[in-house]
């Protein structure tokens, strides 16, 4: 779990949420790094979202404190904070011009209130500097995200990438100390998603200020962040690097949620003692766990072993699925109520259905839960009990 | 016409016709009384009171309308109505905006019985609370002033209802990305949620402004002096002071208070029936 240290841009310290009657959050306690780029990343109804709405300031948690730079931040509002944040719906005023969206933070935070009344304002001393200068900075953003020709349109007529750039514009313009960005692209096309990622990375890069990125996508996730942070029913499972999340799931629910092929999970009995458990052919054994195991597979990690008897595993082809590059081979295993699916190059295979194939993979790219608990257990080489 | 075209109209054309049919004989109904008014206020004397009806007067008599001008205090009885109806209108903006605001967006307790309440007042007519008002204003020695024209109506539960249920159909997001961009809740509604309420704000203020330009009832409670008298108060006074009713001058006048509020729903009225369908926000 996150450490509570002060080097946290922002600090969740057990917070808890309940929203009409439903616990959201339990006793979450999270830290934000400087300069980095973190995920969260859930399924929907995981509080993935209401956390991201903690930290903006928009809700007030019901216990637990939120902490910025070592300031205790949880009665703050968002303002207060000099948070952005950046909606699904990108949330850009109907109303508003392009660049009156863009400027409304700074004119905000930057005018007084008198000089913030329409047509009146402007002919304060000094307002007009002011909106000279919030004009120029506008502008300067407008640039940066090539939105300058759209700067006098209203929302309504812009596309839905084009309101998406508006949205970051405006969470940019008023140099935040945080960025959050619920969802942002789950609203546009598969193409101008995967344009948008890379762009939301580069900006990332180039502001080199912190970002919190909420999605239920996994591959927003593991592409984009430094770290992913995965919730599950209000908890935070695992908090680590992308690649941490994928090398070794801390949990089967973290194992069955990442991958871009969901992971095989086969349930078996415990291998102590057993000569002929899969495990045992595997060369890992478990010294130090009674009771039954899930033994999780990733399908691109299985090969099929040259004779179906050398297999660790064994099982029938059930269907072949055509993938292009690879073929999606599902098998029914032997002796066993569970199917398991193998991706395999396309090129190379020659299975049809019916045929026995044995399974074979490397020690290493097994993972090894607890059947009642979940948790990730640690195998020792050396087959033997 | 043979050959190629049939004989008969087709089905939907003679359904068309029809309808149309009825619904300029609709707007005949409700316009025949202002037809009248026109015709009656453009004949002299002796042409209104003849037993052949006709609409358009053998002469027309201006002169009606310069009687009408030059025997009551018209101008006066306009600007005192434009007075009263602009007032109320600025104080129930004023108030139900913010009003219907926080019964849309934000969450409180007792928000629903409060709605609740809200939707019980739309069913108590102004005559039930006349009585009480009215005390209350003697009370204060407020009766016979603006202040009595002005003040039981500054606010308005059909306002409320109005404007809430065209707030409650807006995102919350973009009341929170109002929030994240530093604006106060009294920003957010000033700022954000009532230039989008337009058409809706369009719709109630036709709605406010005829209700109260019309209003014979409680002018006719509250005031006695006529320098504070509104249009349909003042156009009693023709019958007041004449031994016999001049109606020449009368639906003379009548025109004339009429005309603003014609003129205003037709500059309005395409703003006006998008608030009433409340199709509303686009883009």
């Amino acid at each position: 779990m996150a450490s509570l240290g002060d080097s946290h841009i922002l600090d969740l310290r057990h917070v808890s949420q309940t929203l009409g009657g439903n616990r959201i959050l339990h006793d979450l306690s999270l830290g934000v790094a400087p300069s980095e780029f973190t995920a969260i990343l859930g399924p929907s109804g995981c509080g993935k979202s209401t956390t991201l709405r903690l930290m903006a300031g928009l809700d007030r948690p019901n216990a637990g404190t939120v902490h910025m730079g070592g300031r205790d931040v949880t009665d703050d509002t968002p303002a207060m904070r000099n948070i952005a944040m950046v909606f699904q719906s990108y949330a850009l005023y109907p109303h508003l011009t392009v660049a009156e969206n863009i400027a409304l933070p700074l004119v905000m935070r930057e005018c007084k209130p008198t000089e913030r009344v329409p047509f009146l304002g402007a002919l304060l001393p000094g307002a007009r500097d002011k909106l000279r200068d919030i004009g120029k900075r506008v502008r300067r953003i407008a640039a940066m995200l090539e939105i300058e020709p759209l700067l006098e349109r209203k929302p309504g007529a812009l596309s839905g990438g084009q309101q998406q750039r508006v949205a970051v514009g405006r969470a940019l313009v008023r140099d935040p100390a945080l960025f959050l960005l619920d969802e942002p692209l789950s609203n546009l096309d598969a193409k101008l998603r995967i344009q948008m990622r890379t762009e939301l990375s580069a900006l990332h890069r180039r502001s080199g200020k912190p970002f919190v990125y909420v999605t239920h996508d996994q591959t927003e996730a593991m592409t984009m962040a430094d770290r992913v942070l995965l919730m599950l029913e209000g908890r935070v499972i695992q908090d680590g690097r992308p690649r941490e999340l994928y090398e070794r799931p801390a949990a089967r629910e973290v194992a069955a949620f990442i991958g871009a092929h969901p992971m095989n999970l086969i349930d078996l009995p415990s291998p102590a003692g057993d000569a002929d458990h899969p495990l045992t052919r595997l060369g890992l054994a478990l010294p130090n766990h009674r009771g039954r195991i899930t033994v999780g597979l990733r399908p691109e990690h299985l090969r099929c072993a040259t004779a179906a008897a050398d297999g660790f595993l064994k099982g029938r082809v059930e269907r072949l699925e055509y993938h292009g590059r690879d073929t999606m081979v599902t098998l029914r295993l032997d002796g066993l109520e569970t199917a398991v699916d193998l991706l395999q190059n396309a090129q190379a295979s020659s299975l049809n259905p019916g045929d026995w194939v044995g399974l074979a993979c490397r020690s290493t790219d097994v993972h090894l839960f607890d059947a009642e608990t979940g948790g990730r257990l640690h195998p020792t080489p050396g087959g033997g009990t | 016409m043979s050959g190629r075209f049939p004989r008969r109209l087709p089905r939907h054309l003679t359904g068309r016709i029809l309808g149309t049919a009825l619904l300029l004989l609709g707007a005949l109904v409700v316009l025949a009384p202002f037809l009248w008014m026109l015709s009656v206020s453009l004949k002299p004397a002796d042409e209104i009171f003849t037993s052949d009806v006709h609409l358009i007067p053998n002469r027309i008599a201006w002169e009606n309308y310069v009687t009408a001008v030059t025997t009551v205090p018209l101008g006066r009885f306009l600007l005192n109505g434009v007075i009263v109806c602009g007032g109320i209108l600025v104080f129930q903006i004023l108030f139900t905006v913010p009003c219907a605001y926080a019964l849309a967006q934000r969450s409180f307790p007792g928000r629903s019985l409060l709605f609740g309440c809200v939707l019980a007042g739309l069913l108590v007519p102004f005559h039930v609370t006349a009585i009480p008002i009215f005390i209350g204003l003697a009370k204060l020695r407020l009766l016979d002033s603006y202040t009595a024209l002005i003040l039981p109506f500054i606010g308005s539960v059909f306002g409320i209802f109005l404007f809430r249920q065209f707030f409650a159909r807006l995102p919350t997001a973009l009341f929170d990305a109002a929030r994240v961009d530093g604006l106060s809740e009294a920003a957010i509604v000033w700022r954000i949620a009532l230039p989008l309420a337009w058409p809706a704000a369009t719709a109630f203020a036709v709605f406010s402004v005829t209700a109260h330009w019309n209003d014979l009832f409680w002018p006719l409670v509250a005031t006695t002096s006529p320098e504070i008298a509104t249009p349909p108060r003042g156009i009693l006074y023709f019958r007041d002071e004449e031994a016999g009713t001049d109606l020449g001058p009368l639906m003379a006048g009548a025109t004339l208070v009429t005309a603003p509020l014609v003129i205003l729903f037709l500059l309005a009225q395409r703003t006006f029936m998008r608030g009433v369908a409340s199709g509303g926000l686009r883009g």
